[in-house]
């Protein structure tokens, strides 16, 4: 019986989970290169692997960190891939016309974040625009802090440098 | 080390990243259709949990609800993503794993335990409820067009009745199903719990003749196992009659 009272317990976290923070997952793995046809499909093995772990998570913790554990995990799945090696189609990166000046601005960053060496993007991702701490990073990615500062530093310079050639093609 | 190692982000990239952080809107048809596949995927690995999952977002259902099918899930766990098969109805191969009809599942409830099936209560819909079961089950569209959260809760009631051996009201409430949402989300999944109604009431006939019309329309389809468990594999002896002895 307490098994049937756990599982429907765990079933309703899911679910709120889900409802709460599909809208977080999908800009996760949009920012850690998973291009936007692909985005439902990736999202769904993400919930599937949530689900199967629901029970490890702890309420009282946020549970952002331990969600962008598994997109950072799938991310790079993603990439190794070899349709994801190869360059992507043209149509995915390239500036998309008549955006809006925000959305102008979105795409350039997704197209610069686009450049960047997977691990440095990651770190980038996850300090810049999602605000995670750098020992919160270290224990998500699985490196040292001193290696998160370090390549967050290249990683700043390698986007500079990208967001500098995009805008002059 | 210094107490701040890493700089201040220089203002200009500071400005360009702000505005991508800022709200994406929410794609409420990608979260629907992704919240449908990860529960066929789950349905297939775990069906209690997808019956506690219903009954998470229906406070006061019954509980006893459970999928009836249960895939052999060694590749799910080898890492392969069976949702993504699950999700490419049209283009992935049908499952290598085998079916199995866990008709007698183990639960951790007792049947006296569980709650009775309470008496549907099915808005009323423009016509009245066909006589016969149509066998015609249309072609699945590329954008279903349903609600997810009620159709879940007929098909729920549907596996509920189908649980405890009532096939009549499953049938009752899948029929209410086909008419209200006959392209919706779970489409697919009513014509599988259909084929296990019509078998369980021994309406054998019937049930052969919608799983071809499934198995039609479903070519790829993860359930395909599943209908096969309960009316026979397709190319198969004929074993069935219509006087209900197999």
């Amino acid at each position: 019986m307490s098994l049937a009272i756990d599982r429907d317990v765990a079933a309703k976290r899911f679910r709120e989970l889900f409802d709460v923070e599909f809208a977080f997952v999908c800009r996760a793995l949009r920012r850690l290169g998973v291009l936007e046809a692909d985005i439902g499909d990736v999202a769904q093995e993400l919930f599937v692997l949530v689900h199967k772990n629901i029970a490890e998570l702890d309420p009282k913790r946020s549970v952002r960190p331990w969600l962008y554990g598994f997109a950072v995990r799938l991310a790079s799945n993603y990439r190794r891939l070899a349709r994801h090696r190869e360059n992507a189609p043209i149509s995915s990166l390239a500036p998309a016309a008549n955006l809006d000046a925000d959305r102008a601005a979105r795409d350039l960053v997704l197209r610069a974040l686009h450049e960047l060496d997977f691990d440095r993007r990651t770190v980038l991702v996850m300090h810049d625009l999602e605000g995670f701490a750098s020992p919160e990073i270290a224990a998500i990615v699985h490196v040292p802090v001193n290696t998160v500062y370090s390549r967050l530093r290249l990683a700043r310079q390698d986007f500079r440098e990208a967001i500098a050639r995009l805008e002059t093609a | 080390m210094s107490e701040h190692p890493i700089d201040d982000l220089p203002s200009d990239l500071t400005e360009l990243l702000e505005r991508e952080a800022s709200a994406h809107p929410e794609d409420t048809v990608l979260k629907e259709t992704v919240l449908h596949r990860v529960e066929m995927s789950l349905a297939l690995a775990t069906p209690m949990s997808v019956a506690g999952m219903h009954s998470a977002g229906s406070a006061g259902r019954v509980v006893g609800a459970r999928i009836a099918a249960v895939i052999g899930v060694g590749a799910f766990a080898a890492g392969v993503t069976v949702g993504t098969l699950a999700a490419n109805r049209t283009a992935a191969p049908a499952p290598a794993g085998p079916v199995v009809v866990a008709a007698s599942q183990p639960t951790t409830t007792a049947v006296s335990q569980m709650p009775s099936i309470a008496t549907p209560r099915f808005d009323p819909l423009p016509t009245a409820p066909s006589a016969s079961v149509a066998i015609e089950i249309g072609q699945p569209r590329d954008k279903p067009n349903g609600d997810l959260v009620r159709e879940r809760e007929r098909l729920d009631f549907a596996r509920s009745a189908l649980d405890h051996d009532d096939p009549t009201e499953a049938i009752a409430a899948l029929d209410y199903h086909a008419r209200k949402w006959p392209h919706g989300y779970l489409a697919e999944e009513r014509e599988v719990i259909w084929i296990q109604a019509l078998a369980k009431s021994a309406r054998w006939a019937e049930a052969q003749k919608r799983a071809a019309a499934f198995r039609q329309t479903y070519p790829t389809s993860v359930f395909a196992g599943t209908v096969d468990a309960a009316v026979g594999p397709a190319n198969g002896p004929s074993f069935v009659t219509d006087s209900g002895t197999r």
